[in-house]
Formats: structure tokens, sequence, C-alpha cells
């Protein structure tokens, strides 16, 4: 139990900060998405013997936030998390800001694919992981990572247009 | 050359061979299309990047830290449980109205589902609620009765929620403007899909703006952001008593007169 190997914890913590930009790819709200890299690493620390040395660790580390997020998710839905009528006042934005931030629209935008489709662009374009390695961490033929690659592409490409200083 | 949208998409990802990159190298230059294609598909990567790198460089958060670093047994219990219910300050923007609809009025929804994110508690079920339905916000409990059977003719003064507008949107649907407890300020717009009320915009008021819209009622306290949700997206004149009354007889289907 005691035997995570000095050389791994080092690893985790130099992975550390892509494993919470990860997270925040597929997570909206920072404080989450750090709370499922700490459920991750603790699921990782727990069976760390089922690493294969000859693959990536951060591979292995992405699949296992991954689904700390699904599960956490699927948590969500089962407890049917509401909000009732006197808390709307605190969802409402303050004032001040009149424009959308360039890290708002895209946060938001990538908000709204559908978990598949965002770890796909996330694996891909953030991560920038090969399409081998991308289709490996989320369990699928290479042919389904493209296809969901492709079409959170393209819902991205039409929720955030051409940014203003498009030179193309 | 004639070049699929696959192939293309795997040149700016780099995952082609020599020989493949070769010839859409050579086809690049004698079709500008193509070349324009390879941009997009490049420039919605560094954008994407630019925003996400700044966190590499976040200190990292210390319980994330003590775990790799203690050593022992019991080093596994972290301190803090995750997902406690915590106060979600919200920092989305507020967006222009002009901007509002470049990106859908589901904004409100945006920033609801943030603050789910920290909400844990499952409440009875008779009060007026929100729920997150594969990324919408849908009306549950007496939020959804209201919008279903409340009239702003006939409901009761001290209703919870009111009505206080109903009308028709561009695309057909059935949509109302609800409001929280008289002088709250509070007020939202629910658009009718399906059997769901689907929330459109909410925000506060008063003071949101002295500015009395066009379809401002004399009694209510809706906010400008509501007002002007409304007024672009109304499809001719609010429904009349008679017509709400109608609307919620028939289920308020998009089909019906």
């Amino acid at each position: 139990m005691t035997g995570i190997p000095l050389s791994m914890r080092q690893r985790l913590i130099d992975l550390l900060p892509r494993l919470r930009r990860f997270a925040r790819t597929l997570v909206r709200h920072d404080a989450d998405a750090d709370d499922v890299v700490q459920i991750a690493l603790e699921r990782a620390l727990e069976r760390f013997e089922q690493w294969q040395p000859d693959t990536r660790l951060d591979c292995w580390m992405y699949a296992i936030i991954r689904n700390a997020w699904i599960d956490e998710l699927r948590a969500r839905k089962r407890r049917g998390a509401q909000v009732d009528i006197d808390d709307f006042r605190e969802l409402i934005p303050a004032k001040g800001t009149e424009t959308a931030t360039e890290l708002e629209a895209v946060r938001y935008a990538m908000a709204q694919l559908p978990e598949e489709q965002r770890t796909a662009v996330s694996l891909v374009l953030i991560e920038g992981l090969s399409y081998k390695e991308a289709a490996a961490t989320m369990q699928i033929p290479i042919g389904t990572l493209t296809s969901r690659l492709a079409r959170g592409r393209e819902a991205l490409q039409k929720l955030l247009g051409e940014p203003a200083q498009a030179a193309s | 050359m004639n070049v699929s949208d696959e192939l293309l998409t795997a040149y700016a990802d780099g995952e082609l061979d020599e020989r493949q990159r070769a010839a859409i190298d050579a086809a690049l230059v004698q079709d500008a299309s193509l070349a324009a294609r390879v941009a997009q598909l490049r420039s919605l990567r560094t954008r994407l990047q630019s925003v996400y790198e700044p966190i590499l460089e976040e200190p990292v958060p210390p319980r994330l830290l003590a775990l790799l670093q203690t050593s022992g047994a019991g080093e596994r219990k972290a301190q803090m449980l995750p997902f406690e219910p915590r106060a979600v300050k919200t920092i989305t923007p507020h967006v222009s109205a002009s901007r509002r609809w470049v990106y859908g009025s589901a904004l409100a929804a945006s920033i609801l589902v943030g603050f789910m994110a920290g909400v844990l508690a499952t409440r009875g079920s008779n009060r007026a609620q929100l729920e997150l339905v594969a990324g919408v916000m849908v009306a549950r409990g007496a939020l959804a009765k209201a919008l279903n059977s409340q009239l702003a003719a006939t409901q009761s003064a001290t209703a919870a929620v009111r009505m206080n507008i109903s009308y028709r949107d561009r695309a057909g649907n059935y949509c109302r403007v609800f409001s929280g407890r008289p002088g709250a300020g509070l007020a939202g717009v629910a658009c009718r899909r399906g059997n769901d009320w689907q929330l459109q915009e909410l925000a506060a008021g008063p003071g949101d703006g002295g500015n009395t819209g066009a379809y401002r009622q004399a009694s209510s306290e809706i906010p400008t952001a509501v007002l002007t949700f409304v007024q672009s997206q109304i499809k001719g004149d609010p429904l009349d008593a008679e017509a709400e009354a109608r609307a919620a007889s028939s289920g308020w289907r998009k089909s019906s007169p």
C-alpha cells in the first residue's frame, strides 16, 4: 500500500499544471475542476500499479480525470440538483463588465459542447495529443475520435465565429 | 485536387505522413479556399490554447500538492470534501444587448449551470425550481406549475411566482415572463419547448434601469434586461387574458391558434 514510487509522485507533481488545465476544459468552474483533479489523484494513488509504465502517464491521468468528472455528472443527475427561485438572484452576473472577454466567450462555448466532443477537442487541440493517443485515452476508435473532434470544432466555430482581428 | 474536409483537418492537426502532407501543400498553393479553411482550423486551435495556456502558470493548490508530497498511512484521506456546497461567485460578464443574440439567450442558463455546481441540496418540490437538463435550465416544481397553469388575470396576489406577460416568440413558441416575490425585482423568461419550460433570460431589478419598455405593465417590476429580451423576441402583441387562458388550456402547444 505504501509502495507508490517516489518517482511517480514527482512525475504527477510535474504533471499537475497540465492536469488542472485539462480538468478546466471539461469543468466550467475552477474550484470544481480542482475537485475533479483531487478525486482523480486519489484514485490514481490507490491503483497506481494499474498504470503500464510503457504508456504515457499523462494520458492515464487524463482518462482518470475524465471518468471522475463523468461520475460526478451522473451523481448530480441522480441528485437532480435544483435551485430555489429565492436563490436565483445569486445567479445574475454583476453589472459593470459590458463586454464578454475572450476567455469567457471561449469557456462558455466549450461548455456548450457535449462532454465527448469537449474531451476530444481538449485532448487534441489543447493538450496536443495525437489522434491515436487521444482515441486511446478516451477508449474509442480513431474514426470516432475524429468525428467527435470534427463536430466539436464545427460547433465551436459556430459559437465563436471569427476572432475580431482574424487575418486569413 | 479534391481534398476532403477530413484530410484537410488531419493536415492541420499534423496527422499526415510526409507524402500526404506534400500533396496537400501543393493543393493549398493552388486553392485559396482550401488555404483559408486550414487557416480557420489552425486559428481555432490557437484561440483555445491561448485561453487555457495561462492555467499552466497558476500556482497549484496546496491541497493537490499535499496529496502527492505526503507519505505514510492515511495520506490519501483528503481533508477537504470535494463538491462541498460553497458560495459561488460567478464572474460571467454581462453581455451587451447587441451581443446577447450572438451568444444566444442561454447566457443566464450558463450562469445557472455554474451555480448548480455548488448546490447539493434537494429541496421540497412545492418550491419554484430550475433543473439542468442537457445543458438547458428547465423549470420544475412550483415554477413549472405556475408557468403551466397560473394566469396573469386570475393569479393570487400572494403567489410565490407571478406571471407577468405571455407572448409568442418569432418561432411561434409560447413564452412567459415570470417574476419572484413582489419587491424582489427578480424576473425571467421561460419558453415552451415540448413539455418543458426552458429558461431564456433571467435578471434582477429594480434599479436595473428606469427606462420603461413598451411591454412594461403598470404593476410589474420587470428588469430592463428582461424587457429588452422580450421586445427582441416577441411576435405580435402580448396575449390578452382570453388568449392566455386559451393557450394554457391547450397546453401551450406551438401549433394552437
